[in-house]
Protein backbone atom coordinates (compact mmCIF):
# COMPACT_ATOMS: atom_id res chain seq x y z
CA UNK A 1 0.00 0.00 0.00
CA UNK A 2 1.64 3.01 -1.40
CA UNK A 3 1.03 6.62 0.50
CA UNK A 4 -0.75 7.47 -2.21
CA UNK A 5 -3.51 4.93 -2.14
CA UNK A 6 -3.84 5.16 1.44
CA UNK A 7 -4.32 9.27 1.17
CA UNK A 8 -7.13 8.77 -1.63
CA UNK A 9 -8.39 5.15 0.15
CA UNK A 10 -8.59 7.69 3.60
CA UNK A 11 -10.05 10.36 1.91
CA UNK A 12 -12.54 8.30 0.28
CA UNK A 13 -13.82 6.70 3.35
CA UNK A 14 -13.80 9.56 5.57
CA UNK A 15 -15.75 11.37 2.89
CA UNK A 16 -16.04 14.95 3.45
CA UNK A 17 -18.48 15.91 1.66
CA UNK A 18 -20.85 13.32 3.60
CA UNK A 19 -19.23 14.31 7.24
CA UNK A 20 -20.28 17.65 6.57
CA UNK A 21 -24.22 16.88 5.75
CA UNK A 22 -23.90 15.00 9.03
CA UNK A 23 -22.52 17.41 11.02
CA UNK A 24 -22.59 20.87 10.99
CA UNK A 25 -20.80 21.82 14.24
CA UNK A 26 -17.65 24.82 14.60
CA UNK A 27 -14.76 24.06 12.81
CA UNK A 28 -12.55 23.75 16.27
CA UNK A 29 -14.72 21.15 17.29
CA UNK A 30 -13.88 19.34 13.98
CA UNK A 31 -10.48 19.77 14.42
CA UNK A 32 -10.29 18.47 17.51
CA UNK A 33 -12.51 15.82 16.90
CA UNK A 34 -10.45 14.77 13.74
CA UNK A 35 -7.42 14.92 16.35
CA UNK A 36 -8.75 12.18 17.95
CA UNK A 37 -9.75 9.83 15.46
CA UNK A 38 -6.35 10.57 13.59
CA UNK A 39 -4.81 9.53 17.23
CA UNK A 40 -7.10 6.58 17.50
CA UNK A 41 -5.84 5.67 13.67
CA UNK A 42 -2.39 5.96 14.37
CA UNK A 43 -3.04 3.08 17.48
CA UNK A 44 -5.14 1.10 15.23
CA UNK A 45 -1.92 0.99 12.51
CA UNK A 46 0.45 0.52 14.64
CA UNK A 47 -1.23 -2.19 16.49
CA UNK A 48 -2.71 -3.71 13.33
CA UNK A 49 0.33 -6.81 13.02
CA UNK A 50 -0.32 -7.37 16.58
CA UNK A 51 -3.75 -7.92 15.73
CA UNK A 52 -3.40 -9.51 12.70
CA UNK A 53 -1.08 -11.69 14.62
CA UNK A 54 -3.45 -12.46 17.61
CA UNK A 55 -6.85 -12.75 15.10
CA UNK A 56 -4.73 -15.61 12.67
CA UNK A 57 -5.15 -13.40 10.05
CA UNK A 58 -2.57 -12.98 7.04
CA UNK A 59 -1.76 -9.45 6.16
CA UNK A 60 -2.99 -10.00 2.56
CA UNK A 61 -5.46 -11.86 3.52
CA UNK A 62 -6.68 -9.37 6.08
CA UNK A 63 -6.48 -6.79 2.64
CA UNK A 64 -9.18 -8.36 0.89
CA UNK A 65 -11.16 -7.94 4.64
CA UNK A 66 -10.52 -4.43 3.98
CA UNK A 67 -11.42 -4.03 0.18
CA UNK A 68 -14.90 -5.58 0.73
CA UNK A 69 -15.38 -2.64 3.77
CA UNK A 70 -14.22 -0.16 1.11
CA UNK A 71 -16.60 -1.30 -1.63
CA UNK A 72 -19.62 -2.01 1.01
CA UNK A 73 -18.87 1.68 2.28
CA UNK A 74 -18.38 2.84 -0.56
CA UNK A 75 -21.51 1.57 -2.48
CA UNK A 76 -23.24 2.95 0.93
CA UNK A 77 -22.40 6.46 -0.09
CA UNK A 78 -22.89 6.06 -3.85
CA UNK A 79 -26.22 5.10 -3.49
CA UNK A 80 -27.66 6.67 -0.03
CA UNK A 81 -29.51 9.86 -0.08
CA UNK A 82 -28.01 12.60 2.31
CA UNK A 83 -27.33 11.80 5.57
CA UNK A 84 -29.47 13.03 8.41
CA UNK A 85 -27.68 15.69 11.28
CA UNK A 86 -25.75 12.98 13.38
CA UNK A 87 -27.19 13.61 17.16
CA UNK A 88 -24.33 15.09 19.41
CA UNK A 89 -23.00 15.71 22.65
CA UNK A 90 -22.94 18.69 24.15
CA UNK A 91 -20.24 21.62 23.51
CA UNK A 92 -16.41 20.16 23.05
CA UNK A 93 -17.67 17.20 23.51
CA UNK A 94 -19.14 16.48 20.23
CA UNK A 95 -15.37 16.24 19.10
CA UNK A 96 -15.94 12.69 20.35
CA UNK A 97 -19.46 12.39 19.25
CA UNK A 98 -20.58 12.49 17.05
CA UNK A 99 -16.86 13.84 15.21
CA UNK A 100 -14.15 11.27 16.21
CA UNK A 101 -16.70 8.34 16.20
CA UNK A 102 -18.95 7.45 13.88
CA UNK A 103 -18.33 9.85 11.80
CA UNK A 104 -14.39 9.74 11.20
CA UNK A 105 -13.39 6.23 12.53
CA UNK A 106 -15.55 4.80 9.73
CA UNK A 107 -15.32 1.45 9.41
CA UNK A 108 -13.36 1.86 6.29
CA UNK A 109 -10.94 3.88 7.98
CA UNK A 110 -10.45 1.79 10.87
CA UNK A 111 -9.71 -1.65 8.20
CA UNK A 112 -7.51 0.96 6.41
CA UNK A 113 -5.34 1.62 9.35
CA UNK A 114 -5.23 -2.09 10.55
CA UNK A 115 -4.47 -3.52 6.98
CA UNK A 116 -1.74 -1.16 6.85
CA UNK A 117 -0.08 -1.67 10.49
CA UNK A 118 -0.27 -5.67 8.87
CA UNK A 119 1.34 -4.35 5.68
CA UNK A 120 4.54 -2.69 7.55
CA UNK A 121 3.41 0.70 6.31
CA UNK A 122 2.05 2.64 10.03
CA UNK A 123 4.02 5.52 9.54
CA UNK A 124 2.22 6.39 6.31
CA UNK A 125 -0.80 5.45 7.01
CA UNK A 126 -0.60 7.96 9.56
CA UNK A 127 0.85 10.55 7.47
CA UNK A 128 -1.63 9.51 4.71
CA UNK A 129 -4.73 9.86 7.54
CA UNK A 130 -3.64 12.90 8.82
CA UNK A 131 -3.48 14.84 5.63
CA UNK A 132 -7.08 12.96 4.19
CA UNK A 133 -8.71 14.40 7.58
CA UNK A 134 -7.91 18.68 6.61
CA UNK A 135 -10.73 18.37 3.46
CA UNK A 136 -13.01 17.26 6.62
CA UNK A 137 -11.79 20.54 8.77
CA UNK A 138 -11.68 22.57 5.22
CA UNK A 139 -15.56 21.55 4.55
CA UNK A 140 -16.68 22.40 7.86
CA UNK A 141 -15.70 25.79 7.25
CA UNK A 142 -18.20 25.67 4.16
CA UNK A 143 -22.01 27.28 4.86
CA UNK A 144 -24.73 25.52 4.38
CA UNK A 145 -27.42 26.12 1.98
CA UNK A 146 -29.58 24.39 -0.36
CA UNK A 147 -27.27 24.69 -3.41
CA UNK A 148 -24.13 23.63 -1.38
CA UNK A 149 -26.38 20.57 0.11
CA UNK A 150 -26.69 19.32 -3.70
CA UNK A 151 -23.11 20.19 -4.05
CA UNK A 152 -22.23 18.04 -0.94
CA UNK A 153 -24.49 15.30 -1.81
CA UNK A 154 -23.07 14.63 -5.23
CA UNK A 155 -19.36 14.77 -4.24
CA UNK A 156 -20.44 12.56 -1.53
CA UNK A 157 -21.65 10.10 -4.50
CA UNK A 158 -18.37 10.83 -6.12
CA UNK A 159 -16.12 9.80 -3.40
CA UNK A 160 -18.54 6.99 -2.47
CA UNK A 161 -17.21 5.47 -6.44
CA UNK A 162 -13.60 6.45 -5.58
CA UNK A 163 -13.54 4.35 -2.58
CA UNK A 164 -15.36 1.12 -4.35
CA UNK A 165 -12.35 1.67 -6.96
CA UNK A 166 -9.93 1.35 -3.96
CA UNK A 167 -11.23 -1.39 -2.86
CA UNK A 168 -11.20 -3.09 -6.09
CA UNK A 169 -7.52 -2.19 -6.60
CA UNK A 170 -7.10 -3.21 -2.92
CA UNK A 171 -8.62 -6.64 -3.48
CA UNK A 172 -7.05 -7.00 -6.34
CA UNK A 173 -3.33 -6.65 -5.04
CA UNK A 174 -4.80 -9.00 -2.13
CA UNK A 175 -5.16 -11.96 -4.63
CA UNK A 176 -2.13 -11.14 -6.56
CA UNK A 177 0.58 -10.77 -3.54
CA UNK A 178 1.26 -14.14 -2.09
CA UNK B 1 -23.75 9.04 25.48
CA UNK B 2 -24.56 5.35 25.10
CA UNK B 3 -28.02 6.00 23.48
CA UNK B 4 -25.82 7.69 20.41
CA UNK B 5 -23.24 5.35 20.64
CA UNK B 6 -25.25 2.31 20.71
CA UNK B 7 -26.08 2.07 17.03
CA UNK B 8 -22.39 2.85 15.13
CA UNK B 9 -21.38 0.37 18.29
CA UNK B 10 -23.71 -2.55 17.07
CA UNK B 11 -22.74 -2.01 12.92
CA UNK B 12 -18.98 -2.30 13.99
CA UNK B 13 -19.11 -5.16 16.05
CA UNK B 14 -21.94 -7.03 13.44
CA UNK B 15 -19.79 -6.28 10.71
CA UNK B 16 -16.88 -7.33 12.51
CA UNK B 17 -18.39 -10.56 13.14
CA UNK B 18 -19.52 -11.23 9.31
CA UNK B 19 -15.77 -10.16 8.18
CA UNK B 20 -14.73 -12.66 10.36
CA UNK B 21 -16.63 -15.61 9.21
CA UNK B 22 -17.19 -14.79 5.89
CA UNK B 23 -13.72 -13.48 4.73
CA UNK B 24 -11.31 -13.67 6.89
CA UNK B 25 -11.66 -16.79 9.59
CA UNK B 26 -8.15 -17.60 11.12
CA UNK B 27 -5.78 -19.41 8.92
CA UNK B 28 -4.43 -22.30 11.43
CA UNK B 29 -1.19 -23.80 10.31
CA UNK B 30 -0.04 -26.22 12.63
CA UNK B 31 3.09 -26.65 13.84
CA UNK B 32 5.04 -29.08 11.31
CA UNK B 33 8.72 -31.13 11.77
CA UNK B 34 10.94 -32.39 9.26
CA UNK B 35 10.65 -35.88 10.78
CA UNK B 36 6.77 -35.72 10.37
CA UNK B 37 6.89 -34.52 6.95
CA UNK B 38 9.10 -36.92 6.32
CA UNK B 39 7.51 -39.92 7.72
CA UNK B 40 3.91 -38.36 5.96
CA UNK B 41 6.05 -39.06 2.78
CA UNK B 42 7.32 -42.59 3.61
CA UNK B 43 2.95 -43.14 4.41
CA UNK B 44 2.02 -41.62 1.40
CA UNK B 45 4.71 -43.31 -0.65
CA UNK B 46 3.42 -46.71 0.84
CA UNK B 47 0.18 -46.17 -0.02
CA UNK B 48 1.35 -46.66 -3.49
CA UNK B 49 4.03 -48.90 -3.11
CA UNK B 50 1.14 -51.39 -1.92
CA UNK B 51 -1.05 -50.40 -5.05
CA UNK B 52 0.98 -51.97 -7.33
CA UNK B 53 -0.54 -54.74 -9.03
CA UNK B 54 -0.02 -57.88 -10.73
CA UNK B 55 -0.30 -56.52 -14.20
CA UNK B 56 1.61 -53.15 -14.00
CA UNK B 57 -1.15 -50.78 -12.98
CA UNK B 58 -1.65 -49.16 -9.52
CA UNK B 59 -4.34 -48.79 -7.31
CA UNK B 60 -6.29 -46.47 -8.86
CA UNK B 61 -8.52 -45.64 -5.46
CA UNK B 62 -10.49 -46.80 -2.71
CA UNK B 63 -13.48 -46.09 -0.90
CA UNK B 64 -13.45 -46.88 2.40
CA UNK B 65 -16.79 -46.36 3.33
CA UNK B 66 -17.80 -49.03 1.09
CA UNK B 67 -14.70 -51.54 0.79
CA UNK B 68 -14.81 -50.42 -3.16
CA UNK B 69 -11.72 -49.89 -5.32
CA UNK B 70 -13.00 -48.50 -8.47
CA UNK B 71 -12.14 -50.05 -11.78
CA UNK B 72 -11.06 -47.20 -13.51
CA UNK B 73 -7.67 -46.96 -14.53
CA UNK B 74 -6.32 -43.32 -16.50
CA UNK B 75 -2.55 -43.46 -17.69
CA UNK B 76 -1.77 -39.86 -17.36
CA UNK B 77 -2.35 -40.97 -13.23
CA UNK B 78 0.09 -43.70 -14.13
CA UNK B 79 2.50 -41.77 -15.46
CA UNK B 80 2.30 -39.68 -12.47
CA UNK B 81 2.21 -41.98 -9.86
CA UNK B 82 5.89 -43.53 -11.73
CA UNK B 83 6.94 -40.31 -11.69
CA UNK B 84 6.06 -39.47 -8.17
CA UNK B 85 8.25 -42.31 -6.66
CA UNK B 86 11.08 -42.20 -9.47
CA UNK B 87 11.69 -38.76 -7.79
CA UNK B 88 11.14 -39.66 -4.53
CA UNK B 89 14.27 -42.29 -5.25
CA UNK B 90 16.46 -40.02 -7.13
CA UNK B 91 15.64 -37.04 -3.93
CA UNK B 92 16.03 -39.63 -1.22
CA UNK B 93 17.38 -42.82 -2.42
CA UNK B 94 14.14 -45.04 -1.78
CA UNK B 95 14.96 -47.92 -3.12
CA UNK B 96 11.38 -49.41 -2.56
CA UNK B 97 10.54 -46.48 -4.48
CA UNK B 98 12.19 -47.54 -7.23
CA UNK B 99 11.31 -50.72 -7.36
CA UNK B 100 7.34 -49.65 -7.25
CA UNK B 101 7.94 -47.30 -10.03
CA UNK B 102 9.48 -49.78 -12.17
CA UNK B 103 6.86 -52.18 -11.71
CA UNK B 104 4.92 -49.44 -13.76
CA UNK B 105 7.13 -49.37 -16.88
CA UNK B 106 5.72 -52.45 -18.64
CA UNK B 107 2.12 -51.14 -18.47
CA UNK B 108 3.66 -48.41 -19.92
CA UNK B 109 5.51 -50.53 -23.03
CA UNK B 110 2.45 -52.33 -23.70
CA UNK B 111 0.41 -48.72 -24.25
CA UNK B 112 2.95 -46.80 -26.25
CA UNK B 113 1.67 -46.29 -29.61
CA UNK B 114 4.69 -44.99 -32.24
CA UNK B 115 4.23 -43.34 -35.36
CA UNK B 116 6.91 -41.09 -37.25
CA UNK B 117 9.80 -40.60 -35.51
CA UNK B 118 7.36 -40.02 -31.64
CA UNK B 119 5.82 -42.52 -29.06
CA UNK B 120 3.06 -41.71 -27.02
CA UNK B 121 1.61 -43.06 -23.85
CA UNK B 122 -1.87 -44.14 -25.27
CA UNK B 123 -4.99 -44.66 -23.63
CA UNK B 124 -6.51 -48.50 -24.64
CA UNK B 125 -8.52 -46.81 -27.09
CA UNK B 126 -5.38 -45.39 -29.07
CA UNK B 127 -5.87 -41.78 -28.14
CA UNK B 128 -3.13 -39.80 -27.06
CA UNK B 129 -3.08 -37.17 -24.21
CA UNK B 130 0.00 -34.93 -24.55
CA UNK B 131 -0.03 -34.76 -20.70
CA UNK B 132 0.91 -38.90 -19.85
CA UNK B 133 3.49 -38.75 -22.29
CA UNK B 134 5.00 -35.10 -20.86
CA UNK B 135 4.70 -36.76 -17.16
CA UNK B 136 6.46 -40.15 -18.61
CA UNK B 137 9.31 -37.91 -19.41
CA UNK B 138 9.28 -36.57 -16.21
CA UNK B 139 8.90 -39.86 -14.84
CA UNK B 140 11.69 -41.23 -16.90
CA UNK B 141 14.45 -37.86 -16.18
CA UNK B 142 13.68 -38.82 -12.49
CA UNK B 143 14.35 -42.71 -13.19
CA UNK B 144 17.57 -41.21 -15.12
CA UNK B 145 18.76 -39.19 -11.89
CA UNK B 146 17.96 -41.72 -9.36
CA UNK B 147 19.72 -44.58 -11.06
CA UNK B 148 22.34 -42.97 -13.31
CA UNK B 149 21.10 -45.16 -16.12
CA UNK B 150 20.36 -44.15 -19.66
CA UNK B 151 18.52 -47.10 -20.81
CA UNK B 152 15.25 -45.02 -21.38
CA UNK B 153 16.91 -42.11 -23.34
CA UNK B 154 15.89 -43.25 -26.34
CA UNK B 155 12.10 -43.46 -24.85
CA UNK B 156 12.33 -39.74 -23.45
CA UNK B 157 13.34 -38.58 -26.56
CA UNK B 158 10.70 -40.41 -28.65
CA UNK B 159 7.73 -39.17 -26.12
CA UNK B 160 9.32 -35.62 -26.01
CA UNK B 161 9.08 -35.52 -30.29
CA UNK B 162 5.66 -36.44 -29.45
CA UNK B 163 4.95 -33.07 -27.48
CA UNK B 164 6.88 -31.24 -30.18
CA UNK B 165 4.51 -32.78 -32.45
CA UNK B 166 1.49 -31.29 -30.55
CA UNK B 167 3.04 -27.92 -30.66
CA UNK B 168 2.03 -25.18 -33.08
CA UNK B 169 4.17 -22.72 -34.52
CA UNK B 170 2.83 -20.08 -31.91
CA UNK B 171 3.98 -22.20 -29.08
CA UNK B 172 1.05 -23.91 -27.66
CA UNK B 173 0.52 -27.60 -27.72
CA UNK B 174 -2.68 -29.19 -28.28
CA UNK B 175 -3.90 -31.64 -25.58
CA UNK B 176 -4.59 -34.59 -27.12
CA UNK B 177 -3.56 -37.09 -30.83
CA UNK B 178 -6.64 -38.76 -31.89
CA UNK B 179 -5.65 -42.55 -33.07
CA UNK B 180 -9.11 -42.66 -35.43
CA UNK B 181 -7.93 -39.28 -37.25
CA UNK B 182 -4.11 -40.28 -36.86
CA UNK B 183 -3.58 -36.50 -36.08
CA UNK B 184 -3.81 -33.66 -32.98
CA UNK B 185 -7.30 -32.63 -32.27
CA UNK B 186 -7.54 -29.13 -33.10
CA UNK B 187 -8.11 -26.14 -31.39
CA UNK B 188 -8.50 -28.71 -28.10
CA UNK B 189 -6.04 -27.46 -25.33
CA UNK B 190 -5.19 -29.94 -22.31
CA UNK B 191 -6.53 -28.27 -18.75
CA UNK B 192 -3.13 -29.46 -17.22
CA UNK B 193 -1.62 -30.93 -20.72
CA UNK B 194 0.29 -27.93 -21.41
CA UNK B 195 1.94 -27.19 -18.18
CA UNK B 196 2.75 -31.08 -17.75
CA UNK B 197 4.05 -30.28 -21.76
CA UNK B 198 5.91 -27.69 -20.67
CA UNK B 199 7.69 -29.21 -17.85
CA UNK B 200 8.67 -32.12 -19.66
CA UNK B 201 10.41 -30.04 -22.54
CA UNK B 202 12.33 -28.11 -19.92
CA UNK B 203 13.28 -31.30 -18.28
CA UNK B 204 14.75 -32.66 -21.66
CA UNK B 205 16.20 -29.45 -22.43
CA UNK B 206 18.03 -29.95 -19.21
CA UNK B 207 18.94 -33.70 -19.67
CA UNK B 208 20.18 -33.12 -23.32
CA UNK B 209 21.19 -29.50 -23.25
CA UNK B 210 23.06 -29.91 -27.01
CA UNK B 211 19.96 -31.60 -29.17
CA UNK B 212 17.33 -28.71 -29.48
CA UNK B 213 14.93 -29.15 -26.47
CA UNK B 214 15.69 -25.59 -25.05
CA UNK B 215 13.75 -23.65 -27.82
CA UNK B 216 10.69 -25.28 -27.95
CA UNK B 217 10.73 -25.01 -24.11
CA UNK B 218 10.35 -21.28 -24.28
CA UNK B 219 8.59 -21.21 -26.87
CA UNK B 220 5.71 -22.99 -24.85
CA UNK B 221 6.93 -21.03 -21.70
CA UNK B 222 6.15 -17.38 -23.37
CA UNK B 223 2.94 -18.69 -24.80
CA UNK B 224 1.72 -19.63 -21.36
CA UNK B 225 2.63 -16.58 -19.75
CA UNK B 226 1.50 -14.02 -22.51
CA UNK B 227 -1.28 -16.24 -24.16
CA UNK B 228 -2.78 -18.99 -22.58
CA UNK B 229 -5.28 -17.84 -20.27
CA UNK B 230 -6.76 -15.52 -22.62
CA UNK B 231 -6.87 -18.31 -25.26
CA UNK B 232 -8.42 -20.30 -23.05
CA UNK B 233 -10.94 -18.60 -21.03
CA UNK B 234 -9.27 -17.82 -18.15
CA UNK B 235 -10.14 -14.26 -15.95
CA UNK B 236 -8.04 -15.04 -13.55
CA UNK B 237 -4.45 -16.58 -13.84
CA UNK B 238 -4.85 -20.41 -14.11
CA UNK B 239 -3.33 -21.73 -11.26
CA UNK B 240 -1.19 -24.45 -13.33
CA UNK B 241 1.12 -26.06 -10.89
CA UNK B 242 2.33 -27.97 -13.66
CA UNK B 243 3.81 -24.78 -15.47
CA UNK B 244 5.51 -23.97 -12.03
CA UNK B 245 7.43 -26.95 -12.02
CA UNK B 246 8.24 -26.04 -15.62
CA UNK B 247 9.46 -22.56 -14.92
CA UNK B 248 11.25 -23.55 -12.62
CA UNK B 249 13.11 -26.08 -14.07
CA UNK B 250 14.13 -24.10 -17.03
CA UNK B 251 17.58 -22.63 -16.67
CA UNK B 252 17.84 -20.13 -14.16
CA UNK B 253 17.65 -16.39 -15.21
CA UNK B 254 16.60 -17.85 -18.87
CA UNK B 255 12.89 -16.20 -18.19
CA UNK B 256 11.58 -13.26 -20.07
CA UNK B 257 10.05 -10.34 -18.11
CA UNK B 258 6.69 -11.80 -19.27
CA UNK B 259 7.47 -14.86 -17.86
CA UNK B 260 8.85 -13.92 -14.58
CA UNK B 261 5.49 -11.66 -14.33
CA UNK B 262 3.19 -14.78 -15.16
CA UNK B 263 5.59 -16.29 -12.31
CA UNK B 264 4.59 -13.76 -10.11
CA UNK B 265 1.09 -14.15 -10.65
CA UNK B 266 1.51 -17.87 -10.07
CA UNK B 267 2.90 -17.17 -6.49
CA UNK B 268 -0.14 -14.57 -6.02
CA UNK B 269 -2.98 -17.24 -7.21
CA UNK B 270 -1.49 -20.33 -5.06
CA UNK B 271 -0.47 -17.71 -2.78
CA UNK B 272 -3.73 -17.10 -2.21
CA UNK B 273 -5.68 -20.56 -2.95
CA UNK B 274 -3.46 -21.67 0.08
CA UNK B 275 -4.51 -18.55 2.49
CA UNK B 276 -7.85 -19.83 1.78
CA UNK B 277 -7.33 -23.64 2.17
CA UNK B 278 -5.96 -22.84 5.67
CA UNK B 279 -9.05 -20.97 6.49
CA UNK B 280 -10.89 -24.34 5.62
CA UNK B 281 -12.09 -26.66 8.35
CA UNK B 282 -13.85 -29.95 8.12
CA UNK B 283 -17.09 -28.39 10.61
CA UNK B 284 -18.96 -25.48 12.05
CA UNK B 285 -18.56 -21.91 10.39
CA UNK B 286 -15.55 -22.61 8.22
CA UNK B 287 -17.23 -25.67 6.54
CA UNK B 288 -19.94 -23.98 5.80
CA UNK B 289 -18.29 -20.76 4.83
CA UNK B 290 -15.48 -22.00 2.82
CA UNK B 291 -17.16 -24.97 1.98
CA UNK B 292 -15.43 -28.91 1.48
CA UNK B 293 -11.78 -28.77 2.70
CA UNK B 294 -9.19 -29.74 -0.37
CA UNK B 295 -8.93 -33.10 -1.09
CA UNK B 296 -5.31 -34.54 -1.34
CA UNK B 297 -4.95 -33.94 -4.53
CA UNK B 298 -5.84 -30.11 -4.25
CA UNK B 299 -3.80 -29.60 -1.08
CA UNK B 300 -0.30 -31.00 -2.82
CA UNK B 301 -0.89 -28.98 -6.04
CA UNK B 302 -0.90 -26.09 -4.03
CA UNK B 303 1.99 -27.36 -2.36
CA UNK B 304 3.85 -28.28 -5.54
CA UNK B 305 3.30 -25.19 -7.40
CA UNK B 306 4.16 -23.16 -3.97
CA UNK B 307 7.21 -25.34 -3.82
CA UNK B 308 8.64 -24.84 -7.36
CA UNK B 309 8.26 -21.20 -7.30
CA UNK B 310 10.26 -21.01 -3.97
CA UNK B 311 12.73 -22.90 -5.95
CA UNK B 312 12.28 -20.40 -9.08
CA UNK B 313 12.69 -17.33 -6.15
CA UNK B 314 16.00 -18.08 -4.68
CA UNK B 315 17.05 -18.81 -8.44
CA UNK B 316 16.21 -15.51 -10.12
CA UNK B 317 16.77 -12.66 -8.10
CA UNK B 318 14.15 -11.15 -10.33
CA UNK B 319 11.42 -12.90 -8.14
CA UNK B 320 13.46 -13.06 -4.95
CA UNK B 321 11.32 -10.81 -2.66
CA UNK B 322 8.80 -13.41 -3.12
CA UNK B 323 11.03 -15.96 -1.20
CA UNK B 324 9.97 -15.54 2.34
CA UNK B 325 6.12 -15.57 1.88
CA UNK B 326 6.14 -18.71 -0.52
CA UNK B 327 7.96 -20.35 2.17
CA UNK B 328 5.62 -19.22 4.57
CA UNK B 329 2.85 -20.54 3.10
CA UNK B 330 4.75 -24.10 1.86
CA UNK B 331 5.17 -24.54 5.42
CA UNK B 332 1.58 -23.68 6.10
CA UNK B 333 0.50 -26.05 3.69
CA UNK B 334 2.71 -28.70 3.75
CA UNK B 335 1.51 -28.81 8.19
CA UNK B 336 -1.88 -28.66 6.93
CA UNK B 337 -1.50 -31.70 4.11
CA UNK B 338 0.34 -33.80 7.09
CA UNK B 339 -2.37 -33.33 9.14
CA UNK B 340 -4.94 -34.31 6.98
CA UNK B 341 -3.21 -37.81 6.43
CA UNK B 342 -4.95 -40.93 7.77
CA UNK B 343 -2.48 -42.61 10.47
CA UNK B 344 -2.21 -45.79 11.41
CA UNK B 345 -4.64 -45.06 14.32
CA UNK B 346 -7.16 -43.90 11.84
CA UNK B 347 -6.69 -46.78 9.12
CA UNK B 348 -7.60 -49.35 11.98
CA UNK B 349 -11.22 -48.55 11.92
CA UNK B 350 -11.58 -49.84 8.24
CA UNK B 351 -12.32 -53.33 6.98
CA UNK B 352 -8.57 -52.53 4.44
CA UNK B 353 -6.46 -50.56 6.77
CA UNK B 354 -3.57 -50.83 4.12
CA UNK B 355 -5.68 -49.16 1.34
CA UNK B 356 -6.13 -46.22 4.17
CA UNK B 357 -3.10 -45.60 5.83
CA UNK B 358 -1.29 -42.68 4.29
CA UNK B 359 -4.17 -41.95 2.19
CA UNK B 360 -5.72 -38.48 1.98
CA UNK B 361 -9.61 -38.97 2.08
CA UNK B 362 -12.54 -36.51 0.99
CA UNK B 363 -15.46 -35.58 2.79
CA UNK B 364 -17.29 -39.05 1.21
CA UNK B 365 -14.22 -41.20 2.18
CA UNK B 366 -13.00 -41.57 -0.98
CA UNK B 367 -9.15 -41.34 -2.54
CA UNK B 368 -7.09 -42.06 -5.56
CA UNK B 369 -3.78 -42.02 -6.83
CA UNK B 370 -3.48 -39.09 -7.31
CA UNK B 371 -4.54 -37.63 -3.63
CA UNK B 372 -1.10 -39.48 -2.48
CA UNK B 373 1.09 -38.42 -5.47
CA UNK B 374 0.51 -34.72 -5.09
CA UNK B 375 0.50 -34.20 -1.40
CA UNK B 376 3.91 -36.89 -1.26
CA UNK B 377 5.46 -34.96 -4.02
CA UNK B 378 4.78 -31.30 -2.19
CA UNK B 379 5.90 -32.35 1.05
CA UNK B 380 8.86 -34.09 -0.62
CA UNK B 381 9.45 -30.33 -2.53
CA UNK B 382 8.39 -28.64 1.22
CA UNK B 383 11.51 -30.23 2.81
CA UNK B 384 14.11 -27.76 2.24
CA UNK B 385 11.81 -25.27 3.84
CA UNK B 386 11.37 -27.06 6.27
CA UNK B 387 15.33 -27.54 7.26
CA UNK B 388 16.05 -24.11 6.27
CA UNK B 389 18.18 -25.19 3.23
CA UNK B 390 18.86 -24.07 -0.06
CA UNK B 391 16.97 -25.44 -2.79
CA UNK B 392 18.35 -28.61 -4.67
Amino acid sequence: MTFWFLLLAFAASLNPCRFRLAFAGRPEVVALGSLAALGVGAALSFSGEAALDALAISPESFRLAAAFVLAVEGVRALLAGSPRPAPALAGFRAALVPVAFPLLLQPGVVVLALAAGGDDVAATAVGALAIAVLPVVGASLVAGGARTDALLLAGGRLLGALEIVAGAALAVDAIRDV
Amino acid sequence: MLRLLLPPIAVFVLGAAVLRAAVVPAEVCPPLTTAQARASVAAAAGWLERGVRPDGRYTYGYDREHDLVPTDYNVTRHAGVMMGLYRLAATTGDEKALAAADHGLPFLRANLIRRDDWAAFAEPNGDARVGASALTVAALVHRRLATGETTYDDLIRELGRFVLAQQLPDGSVLGSWSGTTGRPVPGEYAEFGTGEALWALALAARTFPDEGWPAPAQRLARWIATERDDVEGYVLTYPDHWAAYGLAELAAGSLDPDEVAYARSLAGIFGLNSRLESQSGTGGLRRLMRGEPANGAGLGTIGEALAALWRLSVADPRLGDLSDDLAERLRCTAARTVERQADAAEAARYRRPDLVRGAWFTEDGYTQMDHERHPMAALLAALPVLEEQPPP
